[in-house]
């Protein structure tokens, strides 16, 4: 059917409302990629730049996919601050890292990854991983390259959650 | 329409069509109402809807039904229009009378000259005539203030008898 233009015009409206209110979710991406920056995280901005455009991409889509959002960050988190505050106290933020790192970043990303299992339905699911997987990667990287592996361990960790039927109304 | 909106809020785009087939009716409603013989009032109502579907997404279920939120915004925009309209009528008169006792006074000074006017009909030609040359000429000496005494004499009588004293 062939919308009017005061329709057109009303739809217009309703999604520069819902881009306004998802734009200062962005604003987690900025605090991660300061963090990140701050311990010595290679690809800080990139990824920065991504978690910001998963962020207020999902929460301007709304529905199932915004609903990922929040168990997203909150995964994303645990993997994110784990290693970097381990990185710190132990003085080993470089690219020469230990099976110690390793093992730090497969923990963190797996016990992201299993509050995303909990927490979401398998739309949000996909959401929550990208999210988590993309702030956990900002985290994990400071750790060097095999801190990635926790990055992995969050989306493998998640992935059965995707399959699930939705489990949050 | 609740339920509608409520979809709309999480994000249900095929909520639109029914939220804008139940709220423009309301809103144009409203804003006729408000606005009644203001040429502007079919802008405004579709400016009040767009307002709506601007903040659609910040609609919560928990705060009532969705008919009285979607007013509330419509009306909050006549209401802006409403002033702005009041504020631009207040500049666009001439300085000096803008307030409404200035007016009055206007309207008094008005009054006074057209009764002035008509009780100096009501004098002859030569009183008119020395209370003319009074204010223009200023002419001196004791023949003419005789006689313009004599002139405002008979123009007060002449105001008494029309209007009552002052």
């Amino acid at each position: 059917m062939e919308r009017s233009d005061l329709e057109r015009r009303a739809l217009r409206a309703y999604e520069r409302g819902r881009l306004r209110r998802a734009l200062p979710w962005g604003l987690w991406a900025v605090g991660f990629t300061v963090a990140a920056a701050a311990v010595g995280a290679p690809f800080a901005l990139p990824l920065g730049t991504l978690l910001a455009a998963w962020l207020v991409g999902f929460q301007w889509r709304g529905g199932e996919l915004a609903r990922g959002v929040v168990p997203g960050l909150a995964a994303g988190s645990i993997a994110f601050l784990a290693p970097v505050a381990w990185a710190c106290q132990s003085g080993a933020c470089t690219s020469a890292c230990t099976t110690t790192c390793t093992a730090m970043a497969v923990a963190s990303g797996g016990v992201g990854g299993l509050l995303l299992w909990n927490r979401v339905g398998s739309t949000s699911a996909v959401s929550a991983l990208l999210v988590a997987a993309t702030a956990g990667a900002m985290g994990c990287l400071a750790l060097g390259t095999s801190g990635l592996v926790g990055v992995a361990a969050v989306v493998v960790a998640g992935a059965p959650a995707v399959l699930r039927r939705p489990a949050v109304a | 329409m609740t339920r509608a909106l409520t979809r709309l809020a999480d994000g249900d785009r095929e909520a639109f069509d029914p939220v804008y087939r139940a709220a423009w009716p309301a809103v144009h409603g409203l804003a006729s109402r408000m606005l009644a013989g203001d040429p502007e009032a079919e802008d405004i109502a579709q400016q009040a809807l767009l307002a709506v579907f601007d903040r659609a997404s910040e609609y919560d279920p928990a705060i009532g039904p969705a008919l009285p939120w979607i007013l509330g915004i419509a009306g909050w925009t006549v209401r802006s229009h409403r002033k702005r309209c009041a504020r631009r009528r207040e500049t666009d008169v001439p300085t000096g009378l803008v307030h409404p006792d200035d007016l009055e006074e206007a309207a008094i000074r008005r009054d006074l000259e057209a009764a002035v006017r008509a009780v100096l009909g009501d004098l002859s030609d030569l009183d008119r005539a020395t209370l003319h040359a009074a204010v223009t000429d200023r002419p001196s000496g004791a023949a003419f203030r005789k006689r313009l005494q004599r002139a405002l004499e008979r123009l007060r009588t002449t105001f008494r008898r029309r209007h009552g004293a002052l």
